[in-house]
C-alpha cells in the first residue's frame, strides 16, 4: 500500500465514527418540535455540553492555523490566553449563564428571539437574523478551507481539494438534517477528543524530531530568528495597539455570542451548569493551544522559508515529508475535527435563524413545526451548498472575512449585554441598538479597509474596537429620543434574571 | 426612563463575588500588561519566557477563578435553599 491510503483509511474511519455518532439513536429527539431540534428541549448535562462547547468553539485555526501563527509571528500567539481563558471565565460564566436562564424560561431558540423578547418584534428580528447570518458565512467558509486543504495535502491530492470540501459538506449535511443540534453535539464531543489527542501527539512527535529537547529548539529558534521569541514578533504584528485589543475585542467579545454559542446556552441542562462550563472550558481551550508552539517552532526549523500564507501550510508540509503515514492520517482527522466541529454548529445555528427569524416569521407563520424542520433542513443543505461554493475559490481573504465577522457579531454584544445584565435603567431601546450596530459596522469596516492608512500608529487598534468605540455612543444617543421598550417585557425578563441571579438574600 | 427599586445586576454583591472580579481583573492584566514587562527572548524551562508567563497567568487565573466560582455556586444553593 502506498503511504496516502494509510491516510484514507484512518480519515474514513474518523468518517464512520462521526456518521455514526450524529445519526445514532442517542440523537434522537422525544418530540417533533423545532425546539427539540435545532436546540435540546432537555438539556444536556455537564460532561457532553462540556465537550460540545470545547470542541465547538475551536474553529480550523487551532490545526493549522495556530501553528501557522507561531511560524510566521511567534510568541505572539501566547496573546490566546486573552481569549481562551476570558471568554470562558468572563463571557460564558457571566453572559452564558444569563442567555440559559432567558433561553429556558422563555424557550428561546434562536439569538433574535431573546433580543426581540427584550426590544420588541417585527422586522428588528429579520434584521437581526440577516446580519448575524450575514457575519457567519465567511466563518462558515474559513472552517472548510483549512481542513479541506490538510486532506488533500495529506493524500498527495489523491483526494483534490474540491473533492474534500464535498466529503466535509456531505458528512455535515447528513448528520445535522437528521438529529440538529443533537447530532451536532454528539459528534462535537468525539471531534473535542479526537483533536485535543491528535494535536499532543503532534507535539510530542515534533519534540521526537528535534531529539526531545525543548531547549535545543530554543536555541534553534534563537539561531535562526530571534525575533520569534519576543514580541511585536518578526513581522511587528504584535504591537502593544495589537496586544491590547486584537485578543479581547477582536476574539474573546464576539466568541461566546456566535449564534453557535447562543444554542449551545439555550441547551444546557440548567444555568449551573452553564456556570460550571465557564469555570473549567478554559483548562480545555487553554490546554489546546499549549502544543502549538512547539509544533509552529518545530515546523519553523525545517521551513523557515515559508511566509505569508505559507505559513499555514508548514505544519501539514511537516507531516507530509517526515510523519509516519498512519500517524500524520490521525493528524488530518484532527484537523477535520476542528473545522467540522464548528462548521456543523455554524449551519445548525444558521438554519435556525433562516427558518424561525425569517421563513416563520414572515412568510408561512401557521405550519406546523413538522414543517418547520423540514424547511430548516432544506436550509442546512443551502448553507453548506453555498459555503462549499465559496470556498471552491481561492481568494485568500478568508483570514479578512474571518476579521469581518468578528467585528459584525462584537456590534451585537450592547444589545445583549441589555437583555441579559439588568441595570437601573432601561438605556438601550430598539432604534438605538439598531443605530449603533449599523453605525459600529461601518466604523469597524473603514478602519479595516483605511486604517492603516488614516490613523496613527499609537491609537491603530483593532476595528472591532473602534467599532464597539462608535456604535455604543451612536446606541445611546439615538435611545435617548426614542420609544423603550414595552415595560411589562423588561420587567418579565428581569424578574427571571433577578430570580436566578440576586436571589432574596434576607431568607 | 428610571425604573425605581431595581437592582443593577453589573456589580458584585458578595464577598466572593467580588474577590472573583479581583481576580479576574487582576490576573487579566498580568497578562494583559505584564506580560510587555517580561518580554525577552530567555528560556524557562526550554519555553520562551512571553510564552510561560501568560500560559501560567492562565492557569493561575483559571483555578482562582474556579475556585471562587465554586464559593459562590455554594452560597447561591444556600440562598435558594437547595
Amino acid at each position: 500500500m502506498e503511504s496516502w491510503h494509510y491516510t484514507v483509511i484512518i480519515v474514513i474511519a474518523y468518517s464512520m465514527l462521526i456518521l455514526w455518532l450524529g445519526t445514532g439513536r442517542w440523537t434522537k429527539m422525544g418530540n417533533v418540535r423545532m425546539d427539540d431540534y435545532f436546540k435540546v428541549a432537555p438539556g444536556f448535562g455537564f460532561v457532553v455540553l462540556y465537550l460540545g462547547i470545547a470542541g465547538g468553539f475551536h474553529t480550523a485555526f487551532a490545526i493549522p492555523g495556530s501553528m501557522g501563527f507561531y511560524h510566521a509571528h511567534g510568541v505572539a500567539f501566547a496573546a490566546n490566553v486573552l481569549w481562551t481563558v476570558f471568554t470562558p471565565l468572563g463571557m460564558i460564566y457571566f453572559i452564558g449563564s444569563r442567555i440559559t436562564c432567558l433561553g429556558r424560561k422563555f424557550n428561546y431558540i434562536t439569538p433574535a428571539d431573546m433580543l426581540v423578547d427584550y426590544f420588541g418584534d417585527g422586522k428588528f428580528r429579520a434584521f437581526i437574523a440577516l446580519y448575524t447570518l450575514s457575519c457567519c458565512v465567511p466563518l462558515m467558509t474559513a472552517n472548510i478551507t483549512g481542513p479541506a486543504r490538510l486532506l488533500s495535502g495529506g493524500t498527495d491530492g489523491h483526494i483534490p481539494y474540491l473533492g474534500a470540501l464535498l466529503i466535509m459538506g456531505v458528512m455535515v449535511i447528513i448528520y445535522v438534517t437528521s438529529s440538529g443540534l443533537r447530532g451536532v453535539t454528539w459528534t462535537t464531543v468525539a471531534q473535542a477528543i479526537w483533536m485535543f489527542v491528535a494535536v499532543w501527539a503532534a507535539a510530542f512527535w515534533c519534540l521526537n524530531l528535534i531529539d526531545g529537547d525543548l531547549l535545543a529548539l530554543f536555541n534553534k529558534i534563537q539561531e535562526a530568528e530571534p525575533a520569534l521569541l519576543t514580541l511585536p514578533g518578526p513581522q511587528g504584528l504584535a504591537t502593544p495597539q495589537w496586544w491590547v485589543t486584537w485578543p479581547v475585542f477582536g476574539i474573546a467579545l464576539y466568541w461566546a455570542i456566535l449564534p453557535r454559542g447562543f444554542m449551545f446556552f439555550y441547551s444546557a441542562r440548567d444555568v449551573a451548569t452553564t456556570k460550571k462550563i465557564g469555570l473549567t472550558v478554559g483548562f480545555y481551550l487553554m490546554a489546546l493551544y499549549i502544543p502549538a508552539m512547539v509544533i509552529g517552532f518545530t515546523a519553523y526549523t525545517y521551513f523557515p522559508e515559508l511566509s505569508g500564507s505559507g505559513a499555514d501550510s508548514s505544519f501539514p508540509r511537516l507531516l507530509a515529508e517526515y510523519a509516519p503515514a498512519w500517524f500524520a492520517g490521525i493528524i488530518v482527522a484532527g484537523g477535520l475535527a476542528a473545522g467540522m466541529s464548528s462548521l456543523d454548529a455554524d449551519t445548525n445555528a444558521n438554519s435556525a435563524m433562516l427558518t424561525k427569524d425569517v421563513y416563520a416569521s414572515f412568510i408561512n407563520k401557521t405550519a406546523t413545526d413538522r414543517h418547520y424542520i423540514t424547511v430548516g433542513r432544506g436550509f442546512v443543505v443551502f448553507l453548506v451548498a453555498i459555503t462549499v461554493a465559496a470556498a471552491s475559490y481561492d481568494w485568500g481573504l478568508v483570514v479578512v472575512m474571518i476579521g469581518v465577522t468578528a467585528s459584525m457579531i462584537t456590534q451585537l454584544l450592547p444589545a445583549v449585554i441589555a437583555v441579559t445584565v439588568p441595570m437601573k435603567r432601561v438605556w438601550f431601546t430598539k432604534a438605538g441598538i439598531t443605530a449603533g450596530i449599523v453605525a459600529g459596522l461601518g466604523a469597524s469596516l473603514l478602519t479595516r479597509v483605511y486604517g492603516p492608512e488614516l490613523l496613527p500608529s499609537i491609537i491603530r487598534f483593532d476595528p472591532s474596537f473602534w467599532g464597539l468605540v462608535v456604535n455604543v455612543p451612536v446606541a445611546l444617543l439615538v435611545s435617548r429620543f426614542t420609544a423603550q421598550p414595552d415595560p411589562a417585557a423588561v420587567a418579565r425578563i428581569r424578574a427571571a434574571l433577578d430570580d436566578e441571579f440576586r436571589p432574596d438574600r434576607s431568607r | 426612563m428610571t425604573e425605581p427599586k431595581v437592582k443593577s445586576h453589573l456589580m458584585p454583591q458578595t464577598l466572593w463575588e467580588k474577590l472573583y472580579l479581583a481576580w479576574f481583573f487582576f490576573c487579566f492584566l498580568a497578562v494583559y500588561i505584564g506580560t510587555w514587562a517580561v518580554n525577552k527572548p530567555i528560556p524557562i524551562l526550554g519555553m520562551p519566557l512571553v510564552f510561560v508567563w501568560c500560559s501560567s497567568w492562565g492557569i493561575v487565573w483559571l483555578c482562582g477563578c474556579w475556585f471562587l466560582g465554586t464559593k459562590i455556586a455554594r452560597e447561591d444553593a444556600q440562598i435558594k435553599g437547595e
